[in-house]
């Protein structure tokens, strides 16, 4: 750029700015000229306005005069005023302020100095003497935005004054001209009234809280108070004051009736000038009843005159309904006592009646006033006096209850026994006593009483019926012995052939007889209960072969089939008892042969099921015989029945058999049926249940041909009294190459076995002197090892007692019913021989239990008790103790009765304890009990009394202990 | 236009590219005014475009450039004339916020024939505002231009982004970090 350009370019510039100097001149210019004219006008209105003020402060000057004595008045009158007093103009300056103000907010200088001050940062000073020092300053601000009157503001300061403060603002003509503050102190009035509200609120609380309807009246009967229990609804309880009840009564809808009579009672405490209490009943809307207790106290001024009245209700509907309930219970409690069939009385600790109920009256035949107030004891007999004490009083007292039974008298000397159980009961507030219930078992126990003698009776004819069996059993067993073995004997010898046809009908009847005698026997055990049956582990199709067998002779002389078919395929042994399966066998193959004149007699078993250790074999017998009449197939299993009265002519027997069997087979688990039509044949059948032997059973055939002499010499001791016996026995034997000593009785045997060696003893049981099981007994305890052992074969005729048990018990080794045949007497005696050994020692050790046994024996049986209580085993107890209670009083008057040779009073007391021994199964001394009461009535035998009474008390006192011991009393 | 913004133009052109160039730009643009300009004087804002249309002719840098160059440097000027208006310690948000309220007020107060655009505030927070700008004379750059010189004279860490709309309006974005 040249130096030309750039001069050019200055010019140029300088040219501008001088152009713009110029055009800012002239602006300045224009500006002063607009100033100077601006000024001009300002200096006139000055003018103008100096002119006014003037004028107006010439005006405010007079006026002023007398302005200031009114403000000098009212000065005075602030100064003088009860409230603080600040007084602001529009800009906050104080115009105003007194002495209050100064002392209020605590400014230590004089109020007229304070005057121009400015107040703009009063408040801000101020306010840490406010409670709430920002809630004060914003309200301040506030209120001098707004500027409206705000009055009676409650400030609270934090030195705990409280103050009232108005804030007035000052407007003239329309104009705002300031504000006046005015604080009340009004702490102490408010400490004054807060207490007075405390106070208040203190009685209200405890009126408002008092669960009682309380209301205070005026003399003319008008609310002045109630309390919320008595009003709820708070307008409505305040709408009362001043107000009656009959006003409330209207406006609520009520019956006026309440009104009148609280109006009487109200009447009446203003007349008496005493307070009344009465109920009230009410009834709510919805129907429900409210009792109140009301009172009326009458508040009396100085002269004595009704000034107020207190009325006061509280809410009872709850404690009558409770007393209406007590009400009703304790006359349901009254009617249960009063109509109760029970005997209810309730008597004191010593047993004084404090009252009965007229179930006992009428049972005692007391009047209720005859009984109460008595002691129990005058009404029990005499003899039974001393036990009220001890027995019930001391345990009612000790263990607040006591059960048992009272003998008591009733009015006409009647024995009554009361069944009772009594309570002792212990209420507070009041003596303990006791109530009892009991029970009039009087007649009970007569009837327990007759039973017993009934009983006595029936069990006394069952046993003369069983002893009748026994002894006929025994009586007709031993001639049979006789005959079947005489006429055995006889087969032996050589006979023709008439005689042989006698011989064989002498064996026929007798046999005859026998099963004549066993079903009677059979049956009379069945119906005792007293058959058992076998377990035995036997071969079923053998054993029924083996029956079958024995009947072929019979079918071919009537020349009929008999026919065995056995379908149980399956190898097994069965547990049963074999004897009867055979009796039962025996008897239905036997009919079945007996009713059949052409055709068949066909046997079979079939095995209906298998189970893993049971089966169900079929046993059917089927003829071709007469058949049995529909009408009559239900009646031939009753005992004593035939299918038609010419059976027993025309084939004989008891009817007994087809019982037996149907029994048996009861026993055994099956049923006895019979299809039958008439002409045809009949099918009897049954399936009877085996559990399956798991042992093979040693099958004991008797071989048809024995080899009598296949035993050898031996030695064998007889022991039978009769002396046909004691022949056949001897020849049997003898005829087998034995040697027989013979021993009449179990004395005899016993000597014998003493002096003797022997290989066997044949021991009858029923002898004299010492009888086989007495005689047994005796040979096991022998010190003689070996003599100890000897095998022992019972050979009895008492098949009705006749379990083997009892003989096995007794250390016999086994035993052979009467009559015998000579093949079972082998069996028996080859048996034993062989095995008897091995068979004592375990026989030796029942002996040793049993003798241990019978040393602790019971001295009582409870069996009759026990019946009469039909299982009530309470019943058996109160028995026992009862027996425990009573005996030993009845021991004590006996043994005194004796000591004082009142022989008569002793049997009367043995006749006393006797049914107590009797009942109580007394056994051992039922005979002596009665031998005392004889010889006391009779006064014979004196010298055997005092030693009976002593055996008999000893024995009652082991009786006791034993019974306490058992029953753990 | 007041002359005070002419002055300020030809100030920053003297002081950036010599007077030959602030010269050259007034002869060549021909102006009624001659270019003779007094502070308190107004002159026809289409005299600013010219100038400035000159000048990007001289110097290669676009107008709009010139214009927000111009801005930021006319800011400091414009803070020591309006003494009184605002202080460093209103901070950047709150001058923003009175410009309209209280500040362009104020100069019509002082030159009631000023012809002043409008910033509408459209957003006010700690982080950000957002004015809107409305001036039938179209001088948003300078605008812009101006606020960058805001943000330097208030020394805030800040921003500012500009949006011109359709209706020719001009949204400036001002934000804090």
């Amino acid at each position: 750029m040249d130096l030309k350009q750039q001069i050019q370019a200055l010019e140029q510039i300088l040219e501008r700015e001088r152009k713009a100097r110029l055009a800012s001149e002239q602006l300045i210019e224009e500006k002063a000229s607009e100033l100077y004219s601006i000024h001009k006008e300002v200096i006139q209105l000055n003018t103008k306005l100096e002119q006014l003020v003037a004028e107006r402060t010439e005006d405010l000057t007079i006026k002023n005069e007398g302005l200031q004595v009114a403000t000098n008045r009212l000065a005075l009158l602030i100064q003088n005023l009860q409230f603080a007093v600040l007084l602001e103009d529009e800009h906050r300056k104080i115009v105003m302020v007194n002495q209050r103000f100064c002392d209020l907010f605590m400014i230590p200088v004089e109020p007229e100095k304070l005057i121009g001050a400015d107040c703009a940062k009063a408040a801000e000073e101020t306010k840490e003497l406010f409670l709430d020092s920002d809630t004060f300053i914003d309200k301040v601000d506030r209120l001098l935005e707004d500027r409206q009157p705000f009055l009676n503001e409650e400030l609270k300061l934090k030195n705990g004054k409280v103050i009232l403060r108005d804030f007035i603002p000052i407007w003239s003509q329309g104009k705002y001209q300031g504000h006046l503050w005015i604080y009340n102190d009004v702490t102490e009035k408010r400490i004054a009234e807060l207490k007075l509200t405390e106070q208040r609120q203190f009685y209200e609380n405890i009126l408002n809280r008092i669960p009682a309807d309380i209301a205070v009246f005026s003399n003319q009967h008008r609310y002045l108070f109630v309390n919320p229990l008595g009003i709820k609804d708070d307008a409505l309880r305040e709408w009362i004051i001043g107000k009656t009840d009959e006003d409330y009564c209207r406006l609520r809808g009520r019956d006026l009736g309440l009104a009148k009579e609280r109006s009487l009672v109200f009447q009446e405490v203003m007349k008496e000038k005493k307070q009344l209490e009465w109920e009230e009943r009410i009834v709510s809307r919805d129907g429900e009843v409210g009792y109140y207790l009301r009172k009326f106290f009458p508040v009396l001024d100085a002269k004595g005159e009704v000034e107020l009245l207190i009325g006061y209700g509280i809410n009872i509907t709850e404690r009558k309904k409770w007393e209406q309930e007590v009400e009703r219970s304790e006359k349901r409690y009254r009617d249960l006592f009063d109509y109760s069939q029970a005997l209810i009385c309730t008597h004191d600790l010593d047993g004084v009646f404090i009252n009965v109920n007229p179930a006992i009256s009428e049972v005692m035949g007391y009047a209720p006033n005859e009984m109460i107030g008595r002691k129990i004891d005058e009404f029990i007999p005499y003899d039974e006096k001393g036990l009220f004490k001890t027995q019930y009083l001391d345990v009612i007292n000790e263990k607040g209850k006591a059960e048992g039974v009272f003998r008591v008298l009733s009015k006409e000397g009647k024995k009554l026994y009361l069944l009772f159980k009594n309570y002792k009961m212990e209420e507070y507030g009041s003596d303990p006593y006791i109530i009892g219930f009991s029970q009039d078992i009087s007649e009970m126990i007569a009837a327990e009483k007759e039973l017993r003698i009934a009983k006595k009776i029936t069990e006394e004819s069952a046993k003369a019926k069983e002893v009748f069996l026994a002894n006929m059993s025994h009586e007709i067993r031993t001639p049979m012995n006789g005959v079947m073995g005489i006429a055995g004997l006889l087969g032996k010898t050589s006979l023709d052939e008439e005689q042989r046809n006698y011989l064989r009908l002498i064996q026929e009847s007798a046999n005859n007889l026998l099963v004549i005698i066993n079903d009677v026997l059979d049956l009379e055990k069945i119906i005792m209960g007293k058959l058992q049956l076998e377990n035995l582990a036997f071969s079923l199709p053998e054993r029924i072969e083996m029956c079958v067998q024995s009947f072929t002779y019979k079918a071919e002389e009537k020349g009929l089939t008999l026919l065995y078919k056995n379908f149980c395929k399956d190898e097994f042994a069965v547990i049963g008892d074999p004897y009867r399966i055979n009796q039962v066998m025996n008897n239905l193959i036997n009919n079945a042969i007996k009713f059949t004149d052409k055709g068949s007699v066909l046997i079979e078993t079939r095995l209906k099921e298998r189970h893993e250790s049971k089966v169900f074999i079929e046993f059917i017998v089927n003829d071709t015989g007469v058949g049995i009449p529909e009408n009559k197939q239900k009646e031939i299993f009753e005992p004593f029945v035939q299918a038609s009265s010419s059976v027993s002519r025309l084939h004989g027997g008891t009817g007994l058999g087809l019982s037996i069997c149907k029994d048996l087979i009861h026993m055994m688990g099956g049923e006895l049926l019979v299809d039958s039509l008439e002409g045809k044949g009949s099918t009897f059948h049954f399936v009877l249940p085996f559990e399956i032997s798991s042992m093979i059973p040693n099958t004991q055939k008797i071989p048809d041909h024995m080899d009598y002499t296949s035993l050898g010499h031996r030695k064998i001791l007889v022991a039978e009294d009769v002396e046909l016996n004691q022949f056949l026995a001897k020849h049997i034997l003898e005829s087998w190459g034995f040697e027989v000593v013979l021993a009449n009785n179990g004395l005899e045997a016993l000597e014998k076995v003493k002096a003797e060696d022997f290989d066997l003893i044949l021991m009858d049981i029923q002898m004299p002197e010492m009888d086989g099981i007495a005689a047994t007994e005796a040979i096991r305890k022998l010190e003689d090892v070996k003599k100890a052992s000897l095998p022992i074969v019972a050979l009895t005729a008492n098949v009705l007692k006749g379990d083997s048990d009892k003989y096995l018990r007794a250390g016999m080794n086994d035993y052979l019913a009467k009559p015998f045949d000579e093949s079972k007497l082998f069996v028996v005696i080859s048996k034993n021989l062989q095995g008897a050994g091995s068979d004592i020692h375990s026989a030796n050790q029942t002996t040793q239990k049993i003798s241990n046994m019978e040393t602790i024996q019971k001295l009582y049986d409870l069996a009759m008790v026990e019946t009469i209580s039909g299982g009530d085993q309470a019943f058996v107890k109160k028995m026992v103790q009862l027996f425990i209670d009573t005996i030993p009083q009845t021991m004590r008057d006996m043994e005194k009765a004796a000591a004082d040779q009142q022989w008569e009073a002793t049997g009367k007391l043995a006749h006393k304890m006797k049914s107590t021994i009797d009942s109580m199964g007394i056994v051992s001394l039922k005979a002596e009990i009665r031998a005392l009461e004889a010889n006391g009535k009779a006064s014979e035998s004196i010298d055997q009394i005092p030693v009976q009474v002593q055996h008999i008390n000893e024995v009652l006192a082991k009786c006791i202990e034993q019974i306490k011991k058992d029953f753990g009393l | 236009m007041k002359g005070v913004v002419f002055t300020g133009l030809l100030e920053m052109v003297e002081k950036r590219f010599g007077y030959v160039v602030a010269n050259n730009i007034i002869i060549k643009s021909n102006l009624p005014s001659e270019g003779i300009y007094t502070s308190v004087g107004t002159y026809d804002y289409k005299e600013m475009q010219s100038l400035v249309k000159q000048l990007s002719d001289e110097t290669g840098i676009s107008g709009n450039d010139l214009l927000e160059a111009f801005g930021t440097y006319y800011f400091d000027t414009l803070a020591s004339k309006a003494v009184g208006f605002f202080s460093v310690s209103d901070g950047l948000f709150v001058f923003l916020s009175k410009v309209e309220s209280y500040i362009h007020p104020e100069v019509l107060k002082l030159y009631p024939d000023a012809q002043l655009p409008t910033f509408i505030i459209e957003e006010y927070s700690d982080k950000r505002v957002q004015l809107l700008y409305q001036s039938r004379r179209r001088m948003e750059y300078f605008a812009f231009g101006l606020i960058k010189g805001a943000i330097r004279y208030f020394g805030e860490a800040a921003e500012v982004r500009m949006q011109i709309k359709e209706s020719g309006d001009t949204l400036f974005i001002i934000s804090k970090q």
